[in-house]
């Protein structure tokens, strides 16, 4: 299962989304689900119980330079959030991955990738450097399904 | 003199941002201020220019948690504008989806945002490490609420099939027969639900409110009544504003209403419609709220997680009788006559009393609006709430303290994001 998260129309923060609509147009829909969500931690919980294995994309604010991608692995690390469970409104992926965790519905397999976002102001464009991310994630994506998932742990692309 | 300061920077578990502050002087709480700084959102002013047709679209962005009762206090005060009142299945579909937001809402907040304060946790994942079953059936819950939504509403966030004069698709009875037996399932899990609130340890606190709420003539009200108070208020939504006022408050971008002739803060929300519509609830609500202890009056806010339960049962109940006589009606919407004038509309968001009011020109585009959400109703009575109740608590050690005055705030599932046009906690000891 492909799952893409963010908001459309808040430049960067559509990145997650992008990636999971052109996998959906490059993935056979008979294998591998894909779909785009806003962000309810509740809702993603509920969605990755349905799959053996899950790749979430994410927009996402560290500090590194815009475009920057993540892959996070959580078979081999957590994922960390220094702000979690705040409000509903706020309580994110970290919390929801935790929550799944504790449930026991994470799925076997659960991989983020970051893209590091520069703009997030409301009805902005994706920015150049995240609008490149977008298409090398999908490109390791879709290599990592093909592959069968060989890679380990976290790296930067 | 002494004083004391209990800040709250950031009021967890709550929608959208603001902070609390409370000041004690010699020992008694001098003043209670909600500081909503969430920066305001202009939604009227930016529905300005727009035809009405992009309403109820534009107003669901408003929140994520409560979008239908946007659309449906909108379509509803436009239709009041075109003389429209839809009757039959068109009418029982939007009191379908209707049950499907309060389920969604009401569960989450009961579950995820409020029962960590009666079990002594610090939010619902650190809950759910000793209670995973309690949560994993609110989960289940929520996700029918959602199911509603998507069937009705067409997805089940913002969702895209409310228009003016009905729905763009009436879903075929095929489409909601699956329903019936999660709701089943889901009914029975809310009444343990209620059966587990009733043996929270509630505070004992209560104070005499204004509740004012929608009441409706046959049914627990969700789209339609009379604007009522317990102290006599009997009014059609088109008296709002002569009724109640919107005032600034310097620590705060949303505005705080009161009533207007005596200045003073009501209740909104599941409190005021339980004690203003008890006798329109379902038997089954009634029999639960009777053996919970609750029956007819509730005036503890604490209690509130007791009543949203109780709202939950009735929702689901609500929802299967429903289903259980829908027939998909020959057309989804009734026609539109085009006219200018001002429309005006009041329904029940999970919250409480949700006010829309617009004015269109004779093409349809909308000179003017004006949206009331129920926590900016609420926010004079949070601050009553907390400058009585927390007295009784300053013997409390500090973190205990600010614990309960985040609790008192949290009795009202505020929704800040909704309210900006909000939550941080100081506590000033004098």
């Amino acid at each position: 299962m492909i799952i893409g998260i963010g908001n459309l129309d808040r430049g960067d923060d559509a990145a997650g989304r992008l990636v999971a609509r052109a996998l959906g147009h490059k993935l056979p829909s008979h294998i591998i689900s894909v779909c785009e969500m806003s962000g309810d931690a509740l809702a993603l919980v509920e969605k990755m119980k349905q799959a053996p294995a899950v790749f979430i994309i994410d927009a996402c604010v560290s500090g590194a330079k815009a475009g920057d991608i993540k892959r996070i692995d959580l078979r081999y690390q957590a994922l960390l959030s220094q702000q979690r469970d705040v409000s509903s409104h706020g309580f994110g992926l970290s919390a929801a991955i935790d929550l799944a965790g504790i449930l026991g519905q994470l799925p076997e397999i659960c991989i983020i990738y970051a893209i590091e976002g520069a703009n997030y102001a409301l009805g902005a464009a994706v920015s150049s450097p995240v609008q490149q991310a977008i298409d090398k994630v999908v490109g390791r994506i879709e290599d990592e399904i093909v592959n069968f998932i060989p890679m380990k742990g976290t790296e930067h692309a | 003199m002494t004083r004391k300061t209990i800040k709250v920077d950031y009021l967890a578990r709550v929608e959208g941002e603001g902070g609390l502050k409370v000041t004690i002087e010699e020992g008694v709480v001098k003043n209670a201020q909600l500081n909503i700084f969430e920066p305001p959102r202009f939604f009227e002013a930016f529905m300005r220019g727009r035809h009405y047709t992009e309403t109820p679209d534009i107003v669901a962005r408003i929140c994520g948690i409560c979008p239908v009762a946007y659309q449906m206090s909108a379509v509803h005060a436009l239709e009041n504008i075109f003389g429209i009142q839809l009757t039959g299945q068109l009418r029982a579909l939007r009191r379908l989806l209707y049950c499907g937001e309060w389920i969604e809402s009401h569960v989450l907040h009961i579950y995820m945002l409020h029962a960590p304060d009666f079990l002594g946790y610090e939010g619902a994942i650190d809950m759910a490490r000793d209670h995973s079953e309690l949560v994993r059936q609110g989960l289940e819950m929520k996700k029918i609420g959602n199911d509603i939504l998507t069937l009705v509403g067409g997805r089940e966030i913002h969702p895209i099939n409310v228009r003016v004069g009905g729905f763009h698709r009436a879903p075929r009875k095929s489409e909601l027969v699956p329903l019936i037996e999660k709701l089943k399932w889901a009914r029975e899990t809310a009444i343990k639900t209620v059966q587990w609130a009733a043996e929270l340890d509630f505070p004992d606190r209560q104070r005499d409110y204004i509740f004012v709420s929608l009441k409706h003539e046959a049914e627990y009200p969700f789209n339609e009544g009379r604007i009522i108070s317990n102290q006599g208020l009997n009014i059609s939504a088109q008296d709002y504003d002569a009724y109640f006022s919107e005032q600034h408050v310097p620590y705060s971008t949303a505005l705080q209403s009161r009533l207007r002739e005596c200045g003073s803060a009501y209740l909104v929300g599941p409190l005021a419609r339980y004690n203003l519509n008890y006798d329109q609830l379902s038997p089954l609500t009634k029999e639960l709220a009777h053996a919970a202890g609750v029956a007819g009056v509730c005036r503890n806010p604490y209690q509130s997680i007791l009543v949203r339960a109780l709202e939950v049962v009735y929702a689901f109940d609500e929802a299967l009788r429903i289903l259980n006589g829908y027939q998909q009606p020959d057309y989804s919407f009734v026609d539109v006559t085009l006219k200018a004038g001002r429309g005006f509309a009041a329904t029940e968001a999970p919250r409480g009393l949700l006010y829309h009011r617009y004015e269109l020109d004779q093409s349809g585009i909308i000179l003017d609006a004006q949206i009331v959400p129920p926590t900016s109703q609420n926010q004079a009575c949070i601050e009553e709430d907390l400058k009585e109740f927390i007295g009784g608590f300053l013997d409390l050690p500090e973190e205990q303290l600010q614990h309960r005055c985040e609790q008192t705030v949290r009795n009202y599932d505020p929704c800040i994001s909704c309210a900006t046009h909000f939550l941080k906690l100081e506590i000033d000891r004098v």
